[in-house]
């Protein structure tokens, strides 16, 4: 991206609006912590389960299963106030190597997904309850744990670098 | 007061206060602990009140422990990172806001959890619980947060 391209997001009615009133942005940032509070409830729902290790391994499979949509929803929420985030600040983010390996946690962590969701999902529906999960299902959802650890982990740090 | 001066002189106030990774190490945690421990909240709560219908309520007690171990890691971080600035947090009203909100939502999902195994899930004390439960770890989060801007 260009800097002129950054320029004109910045510029954009989005920006000013993000930027225009002094609340909005700890409000904002307020709907991305519980976002992200919410989508770790459903993360360790569906990944601890998988994992079958600890107690977890008794919640059922199929309803855990379930909460796909849950996490999908509270992703959304930070989809949508985290690019609000970029447009509004373009170059604190986009220079920052922390915002950079978020942002590359994340692609990798949205590949896990699909490989979880194309690649596991239908086997894991169809396993008895009292059966061990299949080692790939297992290292996926323990990929995702460790990619989304880090992930929140590198935004807290944002403003570090 | 003294004894908050005291506090920012221990050798942790002193090391979060000067290592510049100190403060950023806790807040990482903090942010890990965050997320373990309001995420089984709102998991569980939301199922309490039927937006989530899937799982038994009863299952999440399975996650607890994963609840636990965030408020623990919390309990740590949150430490080290009041002391670095006790002075100053110890007179802060949303930091007061937020240690009262923490007390008062687990208490309140404590409530949740008695009134589903005394009067079931669909009770009307349950809902109740899980509302005010959500609604002050919800606030727990957001008094956190503009600690920054006060």
């Amino acid at each position: 991206m260009s800097d002129d391209f950054l320029g004109t997001l910045a510029d954009s009615w989005l920006g000013q609006v993000a930027n225009g009133q002094f609340w909005m942005w700890p409000f904002l940032e307020n709907l991305h912590f519980i976002g992200l509070s919410a989508m770790v409830g459903g993360l360790l729902v569906i990944d601890l389960r998988v994992i079958g290790i600890g107690p977890a391994r008794f919640i059922p499979m199929k309803p855990a299963l379930s909460l796909i949509p849950y996490l999908m929803a509270a992703f959304a929420i930070n989809l949508v106030t985290g690019t609000i985030f970029f447009v509004a600040a373009p170059f604190s983010y986009y220079y920052n190597p922390a915002f950079q390996w978020k942002i590359a946690l994340i692609a990798i962590a949205g590949i896990n997904a699909l490989w979880f969701w194309f690649g596991e999902h239908s086997k894991l529906c169809a396993i008895p309850e009292d059966e061990d999960t299949p080692i790939a299902a297992k290292m996926i959802a323990g990929i995702s744990l460790v990619l989304w650890a880090g992930v929140i982990i590198l935004g807290r740090l944002l403003p570090y670098f | 007061m003294a004894f908050f001066q005291w506090l920012e002189d221990t050798g942790l106030g002193v090391y979060m206060r000067e290592d510049p990774w100190g403060f950023a190490i806790a807040l990482s945690a903090h942010s890990i602990g965050m997320s373990m421990a309001l995420g089984v909240v709102i998991v569980a709560t939301l199922r309490a009140l039927n937006v989530l219908r899937q799982i038994p309520l009863q299952a999440h007690a399975y996650l607890y422990p994963t609840a636990w171990a965030g408020f623990i890691v919390n309990l740590i971080s949150g430490l080290a990172l009041y002391v670095s600035h006790a002075t100053e947090y110890s007179y802060q009203v949303v930091f007061m806001l937020k240690l009262g909100l923490i007390i008062a939502g687990g208490f309140l999902f404590k409530a949740m959890i008695d009134s589903a195994r005394d009067f079931g899930d669909d009770a009307g004390k349950t809902k109740m619980m899980a509302a005010l439960s959500l609604s002050c770890w919800i606030l727990a989060i957001i008094t956190g947060r503009l600690m920054a801007y006060f």
